[in-house]
């Protein structure tokens, strides 16, 4: 039976995109993964009929591209992403009705309250020498990496 | 807007692309697309910099550039388009007998014989239906009675529509009435009680008499001449209305076999010439009774988008001469498109409308997540039965079965369609999955139905970039 091989190195490509590239294939043909060593995958195809074997290979390869920056794309905006989709459930689009909503005097003793905070703040500031929160503690020494104790 | 700045290389939002007529198409959740060069395309994906001020902000307005974002607007059109995440069923479908006197070619729905009268419903379980149907949640329902043909059992569909128009009134629930019949045993006094109470009419109407009377053999005369007659008289019913009970325009369904395929054009004038100013060119699916001719009357799907091409393009020529006529899959998929809005079709949408958005009542009482869901179990599998009309709705709503048709058609979920730029506008169909791939969940790279919904897609954003022929399309829908 005709079939043929492809190493991916998972340095390059995430399992995932893999797995998602070799599923693309299943239309035409069967694809089986299993690692070779540590940082490796190799992805077998097995055309199901007559589709030319460098056809599938060279769609494999577009795939693995196109779906690593699928990958990207979505990792970079999940977070955000689940933000909106929640934000869109549950507003209901609605302004708030005024009894529902703080009075007049209930917004102003807010105000007041919040300028109130706020002074403070810039007072304890003052006290330490004017120094300011102005990154966190990733932006200025870097993130630790996962794994490491 | 959130912060960032247009000077700063701020990055794309979550999109998915397909390449339509030599440009690269984006989409988004929010529905909006947009058509780009390669070159944008590439620069769009490699931060946004680099664009043309007016394509930067086009991209930011329509939520495809991360930095540059209305979260407010943009949560407010996913809101909208998704509208119906906050409703329950509105389409209740009334199998109001298995019976029928025609003998389709590519019945789907197993009908029986005239005389095999243990297949009719009786005004019990449709009364209990009826009080299923409003402790739907929707603020408006919708009643389509058919079969079989459900004029056969007249006594029974009589005082379900009596019944249900006095629940109307005291539920204070909107409710449409809508009836899918033959017309074959239609008669005056049946026509005025339908009128009277409001109920829509909808036929089937197959293109020319050789093919529809091919399609749809009648042992007592041509099922087309049937089908004209009372479509003509409806629609003069309509057009000479004076006020008191709404009469609305009959409308009709086209069921594309292999004999309507070299047809295109005689099956648009038809209808143009009775005055109905949609035509629904409906793919057959091979489900139940259907799927054993399907090699005497079924098509692949290149085959039936070829045909889908030629009726779009004749159908625009005829619209340039001034004639009102529209294709209905294309101006329910332009309002997505166009609109950002539900138009309320249930087959595509993600969760699908199973027992979410329709329930199918079987003549039996049993219950379905749709009509084609109740098909299958006239072959003797349950798989989509939700309850039955002695269940209570919220039985029905938590059953198996509609969970089952919720998660395998939602869209998040499907590999491909995750993926895909027809995402926003699209769905899948368990029970076609189900049927063709021995899989709820089927497999979308070999799927036939997404092979056409592909088609028709590829279809429209092609024509959305020839300015005369998506000033055409504009006016098939409500302008926002």
């Amino acid at each position: 039976m005709k079939e043929i091989s492809v190493k991916v190195g998972l340095n390059k490509y995430s399992l995932e995109t893999i797995r998602y590239s070799a599923y693309s294939l299943t239309d035409e043909a069967y694809v089986f993964l299993r690692f070779a060593g540590r940082g490796a995958v190799e992805v077998k195809i097995t055309p199901k009929s007559n589709a030319n074997l460098n056809t599938l290979r060279k769609r494999f390869l577009r795939e693995l591209e196109d779906e690593k920056l699928r990958e990207r794309l979505f990792r970079e905006n999940a977070a955000l992403r689940e933000f909106l989709v929640i934000k869109a459930l549950t507003d209901d689009g609605k302004v708030p009705k005024t009894e529902d909503g703080l009075t007049p005097e209930q917004e102003k003793e807010l105000d007041e309250l919040i300028k109130q905070v706020e002074e403070e703040i810039e007072r304890e500031n003052k006290k330490e020498g004017g120094k300011q929160v102005t990154m966190t503690w990733e932006e200025r020494y870097g993130a630790r990496s996962e794994g490491k104790k | 807007m959130a912060p960032g700045a247009k000077g700063k290389n701020s990055r794309a939002y979550l999109l998915n692309w397909r390449k339509v007529s030599g440009k690269r198409l984006i989409t988004n959740d929010f529905g909006y697309f947009r058509f780009l060069s390669e070159k944008e395309f590439t620069r769009l994906m490699s931060g946004t910099s680099n664009l043309r001020p007016a394509l930067h902000q086009d991209l930011s307005k329509k939520g495809f550039v991360r930095n540059w974002m209305d979260f407010d607007s943009l949560s407010e059109t996913w809101r909208l388009k998704n509208a119906f995440l906050h409703f329950g069923p509105g389409l209740h479908i009334f199998v109001i007998t298995l019976r029928c006197n025609y003998n389709c070619l590519y019945c789907q729905s197993g009908a029986l014989p005239e005389r095999v009268h243990k297949t009719d419903m009786s005004f019990e379980t449709a009364r209990r239906a009826v009080d299923i149907a409003f402790q739907s949640p929707a603020p408006s329902i919708t009643i389509e009675f058919q079969g079989g043909e459900p004029l056969l059992n007249w006594k029974t569909l009589k005082k379900t529509i009596e019944y249900a128009r006095k629940k109307e009134v005291s539920e204070n629930k909107e409710l449409s009435l809508a009836l899918v019949t033959n017309f074959s045993l239609m008669d005056a006094e049946k026509a005025e009680f339908l009128l009277a109470n409001e109920v829509s009419l909808c036929t089937s109407l197959d293109g020319p008499r050789k093919v529809h009377d091919r399609n749809r053999p009648y042992s007592k005369g041509s099922s087309y001449d049937l089908a004209v007659k009372w479509i003509k008289y409806f629609m003069r019913r309509h057009d000479t209305q004076k006020g008191g009970s709404r009469i609305f325009k009959p409308s009709a369904l086209l069921t594309v076999t292999r004999f309507v395929l070299r047809y295109p054009e005689e099956t648009v004038d038809e209808y143009v010439k009775l005055g109905l100013e949609d035509i629904f060119v409906r793919p057959m699916s091979p489900i139940g009774y259907a799927a054993r001719v399907w090699d005497k009357i079924g098509y692949n799907s290149r085959e039936f988008l070829s045909f889908y091409g030629k009726v779009l393009e004749y159908i625009l020529k005829l619209n340039e001469k001034g004639v009102r006529i529209r294709e209905k899959n294309a101006s329910l998929l332009l309002e997505k498109i166009l609109n950002r809005r539900d138009p309320g079709y249930l087959d595509l949408r993600y969760p699908c409308g199973a027992a979410v958005g329709q329930i199918a009542y079987n003549w039996d009482g049993g219950l379905y997540t749709c009509d084609e869901g109740r098909m299958i179990a006239q072959q003797g599998d349950d798989v989509f039965r939700i309850g039955t009309v002695h269940d209570e709705y919220e039985s029905i709503v938590k059953s198996g079965a509609c969970r089952l048709c919720a998660l395998s058609s939602n869209l998040e979920q499907q590999p491909v369609c995750f993926r895909c730029a027809y995402k926003p506008y699209c769905g899948v169909c368990p029970v076609y999955n189900h049927e063709a791939q021995k899989s709820v969940w089927g497999n979308m790279l070999s799927n036939e139905r997404c092979a056409i919904f592909m088609g028709i897609f590829d279809l429209i954003f092609k024509f959305l970039q020839d300015k005369k022929k998506e000033r055409i399309l504009k006016k098939w829908i409500p302008e926002k």
